[in-house]
């Protein structure tokens, strides 16, 4: 009979599992989604949008650090940062829609812009 | 024999009940207060496929999946719904069918987890054709972890239920 836990079960269980962890990886490192058109810059003093379009840099203060961002060629990076981790800086650069870079001692995020994470409707 | 065809038509539409009811409880269970996704829902109606296609044979089970989807686009549903339902039961299907071939290797647990996984890979790939888009698959691997958990749900059911005796 058919009851208990199998080999063949755990190999389905597994695979499904692996699927899943493969395809999220796919979107992590946003493969399917587009390129975006500007990036929002959240910090201390308010917000901020850029225009991937136009190469412009960009110098701000944010919770007692200062932090250069550049844009160029279609995609924005933060250049320098004098935080102590740097993870923003080695964040690299960004394009896609849905990407984001956060320095987290500084309180600051930048993503691009657009559709992307919102389910656009249910199946029944 | 006229008896055993009529018992067989009897038992079919007996499950098709039973997959139906299934769907509606389903539909009216408030279900997102406890788990807030979209679309994660138990597969509680592959219950009754599954034992149809088990314990009586797969031409009785696809008859009954066909007519469930149909039916429940018809009732609870719509034309995209049922795109979405359609393709989905069509994988799940050919994914009993496959297991059928592994025989004994699999038990009613992977059987339905698979069936669950095959369910949400193919409405999904139902939502990227119709939206034209692959955004909506992102939200793929959320729904596989629950058809893991919720394929072992059914699969505890099923293998319960399997134990009474059909014909």
């Amino acid at each position: 009979m058919k009851a208990k836990l199998k080999r063949g079960d755990t190999v389905i269980i597994a695979a499904v599992l692996l699927l899943a962890l493969s395809i999220f990886l796919i979107f992590a490192f946003g493969i399917f989604s587009q390129e975006g058109k500007s990036a929002l810059l959240t910090f201390e003093g308010g917000k901020k949008t850029f225009s991937l379009a136009e190469n412009t840099e960009f110098s701000f203060e944010s919770n007692g650090y200062r932090l250069t961002l550049k844009t160029q060629n279609g995609q924005i990076y933060i250049e320098s940062s004098d935080c102590p981790d740097k993870t923003c800086v080695h964040s690299g650069r960004i394009s896609r829609q849905g990407q984001m870079i956060a320095c987290v001692p500084a309180e600051v995020t930048l993503r691009i812009t657009g559709e992307g994470g919102a389910y656009d409707f249910v199946a029944g | 024999m006229t008896s055993l065809r009529v018992k067989r038509l009897s038992l079919d539409a007996m499950l098709l009940c039973v997959a139906m009811m299934l769907s509606y409880l389903e539909a009216i269970l408030p279900l997102s207060f406890i788990i807030p996704l979209p679309g994660a829902k138990p597969g509680l109606a592959n219950v009754a496929i599954m034992l149809c296609f088990y314990k009586l044979s797969p031409i009785d089970a696809l008859f009954i999946s066909t007519t469930r989807v149909f039916l429940s686009a018809l009732l609870f549903g719509n034309i995209s719904s049922l795109a979405f339902s359609v393709s989905g039961a069509i994988l799940a299907y050919l994914g009993m069918w496959l297991c059928d071939f592994l025989g004994e290797r699999v038990s009613y647990y992977g059987i339905s987890v698979l069936c669950a996984a095959l369910h949400n890979i193919g409405q999904m790939l139902a939502g990227a054709l119709v939206l034209g888009s692959f955004s909506i698959i992102s939200y793929l691997p959320l729904l596989l972890v629950f058809s893991v958990i919720f394929g072992l749900l059914t699969g505890t059911i099923i293998t319960t239920l399997g134990k009474l005796r059909f014909k």
